[in-house]
């Protein structure tokens, strides 16, 4: 089913999976039989083919995945959206024992999926035709923006597109997506100094601790954020 | 004058990847025409500075469709 898995090396017992989403219509023909009548008419809903043919993709890479980890079959397989908007996935109409983030920019998909632990994903192509300028009116802290102001043209595209993915992906863990205020969140400073992974508290989910992981390369930008749990890797 | 509505149709299709036809549609929902949340953000900065009104990225995740949003304008605007 055209995913690639991609082993990040997270702790916690998260999975990422990138997803290539170029345009290939025997991939997409694939696709589409795999997805039930509701996303079938969810995909027509979409303007261009561009964005349909993203969702197209890694709605049916999900689907593969998780009938693979849970030994289902992708008839019995439904999305339920939560009260925010965020799906949860049931078999046979029962909730199943697994978390899930989806995400896609450019030619690429990325899938994140875990066990009991919350988890969010993001990924932004870094040849993206976002309005990074106005976008950094909005998205950084007041700090964060004094932070980015200081850096050269080029280092700033970068460096904000990482931390828009780390927002984005904390912002889909916890559930809430754009409820959340962005200026709110604070990346912790060694995350902008090159750490790969740092950890975070949002008084939006109290008494829960959130680790954040880069996951970007010299293609896109992107980053995973995972409810750190006791049990964590048991899952 | 030009009316939210028209206001609005613009800056929908001079900014966001909706086609013309739709962009004057206020049952159009930003999320089912594949609009990326950055996109949003983006957008509600836009709209906060055409009208002179205080409309933030949290606003918009209450906002079923442009219809919402066209009363959020014109319950706030001066």
């Amino acid at each position: 089913m055209g995913g690639e898995w991609v082993d990040y090396g997270l702790t916690g017992g998260v999975a990422v999976y990138h997803v290539d989403v170029t345009p290939h219509p025997g991939r997409e023909a694939a696709a589409r039989a795999l997805l039930n009548e509701e996303e079938t008419e969810r995909a027509g809903r979409f303007y261009f083919a561009e964005p349909r043919r993203r969702f197209v993709l890694c709605r049916a890479a999900l689907r593969s995945l998780i009938c693979e980890r849970l030994g289902c079959d992708n008839s019995d397989l439904d999305f339920y959206p939560t009260a925010y908007g965020k799906p949860i996935a049931l078999v046979e109409d029962v909730p199943a024992d697994v978390n899930f983030s989806v995400s896609h920019s450019g030619n690429h998909g990325l899938i994140a999926i875990a066990g009991k632990a919350l988890v969010g994903v993001d990924v932004e192509d870094r040849n993206t035709r976002l309005p990074l300028e106005q976008l950094m009116d909005s998205v950084p802290s007041p700090r964060e923006r004094q932070q980015l102001a200081a850096l050269d043209s080029d280092a700033r595209k970068r460096s904000f597109l990482d931390l828009w993915t780390l927002k984005e992906a904390l912002i889909k863990a916890v559930g809430l997506g754009l409820r959340m205020p962005l200026q709110d969140i604070e990346i912790p400073d060694a995350m902008k100094s090159g750490a790969a992974s740092g950890t975070i508290a949002v008084p939006q989910a109290p008494g829960i601790r959130w680790r954040l992981t880069k996951l970007s390369g010299a293609q896109f930008a992107a980053a995973v954020a995972q409810e750190i749990r006791a049990d964590a890797g048991c899952d | 004058m030009a009316t939210t509505e028209e206001r609005l149709h613009k800056l929908v299709h001079d900014n966001l990847d909706v086609p013309d036809t739709e962009s004057l549609n206020l049952n159009l929902n930003f999320a089912d025409a594949g609009v990326a949340s950055a996109q949003v953000v983006a957008f509600a900065k836009l709209v906060a500075d055409e009208f002179g009104i205080t409309v933030t990225p949290e606003d918009f995740a209450g906002f079923n469709n442009v219809g919402d949003l066209v009363a959020h304008i014109n319950a706030n605007a001066a």
